[in-house]
């Protein structure tokens, strides 16, 4: 049965090409879908290390870059001296429970980023910010080893970091990497938090480090902790109060809360455009199938009329439909699983073969389905037919 | 007036009583078959004549249980099938019945050997191999071995009724239904034809009911059973 189904779609394969053609399509786009969205919640079970509530920034724009060779000294002791104003004056307020200044990327925000080396080793494109001893109250870090820097540490010639696990893991491996010194004597690691997700929760555990700041720099940004319930209000008064002080500098204030749904929103943009995409073809693909077999059910009426003439009760018509649909979505997706299976084996786009397996499984399943469900209606009335009347069609 | 069986025997293989055919469309009632009576014996064969749009084909649906009487009873080897359902009705269908038409219906899309094995794929029981073996049998029997792998495209008009004879007799029933078998042919390859079915009946024993309008073809075989505006007419 099975043999003479698959001979059948074989025969009729041109006249049934553009239908191929969509389910080699549909299966590559469900393909992609199911990778992309499993790699993603898969992402999101991974400890995001932090917590983004009741956190706000203060952006503090200078309008002069702290790299700037251009700065007087007393421009640099002017801005220092006014930093640590705006930091007591914020730390007065009574929702403010923790203060930290802050440089380059902030959680949600990974424009910064840097090649690290270790040895032979090389970690291309890590996340950092530069920041102070108050940063893990703010951001409620766990530390795995080690500990966090503080100014104490700043007597060597090597700035002291801290690194995420997914640093660790990319430079040293199973090797400890307390006091390991890297960059060519740049950085020496003080402590490790096991995670830290910069991009935020639908990304990787990717690797991310925390330098500590200078004393002397000025900082781009306040990160400040705040009671739980700190809303508007607090918002407005922070900007009103800082602003009096820094009257030249332009300070805005924000919620990583409203930067974290911002993120996501774009995290999942691809899902979402393929997913539509791919809802059009599925569309395309039920409409297809159904408007195949009304044409074979009318077109195919003798054979029908004759399948039942010999035995075929209407149980073994409907099958015989279905069976060919199947067959016919098995000759679509068989050079699609082929460039599936591609993707596993090489380790593509550094994603887990585990989670292209799935996702090869999704795809294949959601396309039977749909073929499935897209029968039912033209097979049921296929098997209603009346042998002596489907015999007289021609 | 009720006509009575023409045949009387206790051995029938297909006993028709009072059979009344009805068809409506758009309120319009067309009777096609009244007042049916036929017994027909085990190994007889059988002829039925009569104008066109006279019943013939409905009679022979019928007997093949392909279609339902809208009143009288059908007995096909002493059985009573009216209130079987489809699977029931398919199954037995299956085994004791194979059909041949005047324009073959064949599959296209399948090979010869496929379309002859069709009616044993319905069939439970039997495995590819014997399946593969008994219609290579019956394809031998119609002497077209050398064109089991051909699709019907290829084939001539009269090969491709003897594939539908392969296909009818391959399930090796007890009775074959012929509806103007020969109709599409011309003489030679219609006789052709006849000897094939006229073996059956004699070798195998089948029984035959075979539609025609060909008076000498049906003076051939044991009765013949004339309608004539879907009545019989003696």
């Amino acid at each position: 049965m099975i043999r003479s189904i698959f001979k059948m779609m074989w025969k009729r394969r041109k006249s049934v090409r553009m239908m191929l053609l969509e389910m080699f399509v549909s299966f590559i786009l469900l393909f992609a879908l199911s990778t992309i969205i499993f790699k993603t919640l898969g992402n999101r079970l991974i400890p995001l290390g932090y917590d983004y509530k009741n956190v706000w920034t203060l952006t503090l724009n200078t309008s002069i870059s702290p790299d700037d060779n251009a700065n007087t000294v007393n421009d640099s002791i002017a801005r220092l001296e006014t930093t640590d104003l705006l930091v007591k004056e914020v730390s007065s307020m009574k929702e403010v429970a923790a203060v930290a200044k802050n440089v380059y990327n902030i959680p949600y925000n990974d424009i910064y980023r840097s090649d690290l080396k270790y040895g032979d080793k090389t970690c291309y494109n890590v996340t950092y910010n530069a920041t102070d001893g108050t940063y893990p109250e703010v951001m409620n870090l766990k530390m795995q080893e080690g500990r966090w820097f503080d100014y104490n540490d700043a007597t060597g010639k090597e700035i002291p970091i801290v690194i995420n696990g997914g640093l660790k893991e990319a430079l040293f491996g199973e090797e400890p990497a307390l006091n390991k010194v890297i960059q060519s004597g740049l950085y020496k690691v003080t402590g490790v938090v096991e995670f830290f997700k910069n991009s935020g929760e639908f990304t990787e555990n990717t690797p991310h480090f925390f330098i500590m700041m200078k004393p002397e720099e000025t900082p781009w940004q306040l990160l400040i902790k705040s009671t739980p319930g700190s809303d508007e209000p607090f918002k407005t008064e922070l900007v009103k109060r800082t602003s009096a002080i820094a009257k030249d500098w332009t300070i805005t204030a924000g919620k990583l809360s409203d930067f974290r749904e911002r993120t996501i929103r774009i995290d999942w943009m691809p899902v979402i455009v393929i997913s539509i995409i791919s809802a059009f073809l599925i569309i395309n693909i039920l409409l297809g199938l159904m408007g195949l077999l009304w044409y074979n059910v009318n077109h195919r009426k003798s054979e029908i009329g004759l399948r039942k003439s010999v035995g075929a009760p209407a149980s073994r018509i409907t099958k015989q439909l279905i069976g060919e649909m199947l067959a016919l979505a098995t000759l679509g997706i068989i050079p699609g699983l082929v460039i599936a299976i591609q993707f596993p084996l090489l380790r593509a786009f550094d994603i887990k073969p585990g989670i292209y397996l799935l996702a090869i499984l999704t795809a294949t399943t959601l396309i039977y389905l749909l073929v499935t469900l897209s029968t039912l209606l033209p097979t049921t009335i296929a098997a209603r037919i009346q042998p002596a009347e489907a015999l007289h069609e021609e | 007036m009720k006509n009575k069986p023409t045949t009387k025997s206790k051995y029938n293989m297909i006993t028709l009583s009072n059979i009344e055919k009805v068809y409506v469309t758009d309120e319009i009632e067309t009777v096609a078959l009244s007042n049916i009576n036929i017994e027909i014996g085990r190994s007889e064969f059988v002829s039925v004549m009569g104008p066109s749009g006279c019943g013939k084909s409905t009679l022979l649906n019928m007997i093949g249980l392909l279609d339902t009487p809208t009143n009288g009873t059908v007995l096909i080897d002493n059985q009573q099938i009216q209130d079987w359902k489809d699977k029931k009705l398919a199954g037995f269908r299956n085994m004791m019945l194979g059909f041949i038409f005047q324009s073959f219906h064949l599959i296209n899309d399948l090979p010869v050997l496929d379309n002859v094995e069709l009616p044993l794929l319905y069939r439970t029981g039997i495995s590819g191999k014997e399946r593969r073996r008994l219609a290579l049998d019956a394809i031998e029997k119609v002497g077209l071995s050398s064109r089991a792998k051909h699709y019907p495209s290829q084939l001539s008009g009269g090969q491709k009724q003897r594939v539908a004879i392969a296909r009818a007799i391959v399930g090796k029933p007890q009775i074959l239904l012929a509806d103007e078998p020969t109709g599409n042919l011309d003489s030679n390859m219609g006789s052709e034809i006849m000897d094939i079915l006229h073996d059956l009946n004699r070798n195998d024993k089948t029984t035959l009911i075979m539609v025609t309008h060909d008076e000498s073809l049906a003076k051939k075989t044991n009765r013949i059973i004339y309608l004539f505006d879907g009545m019989q007419v003696n």
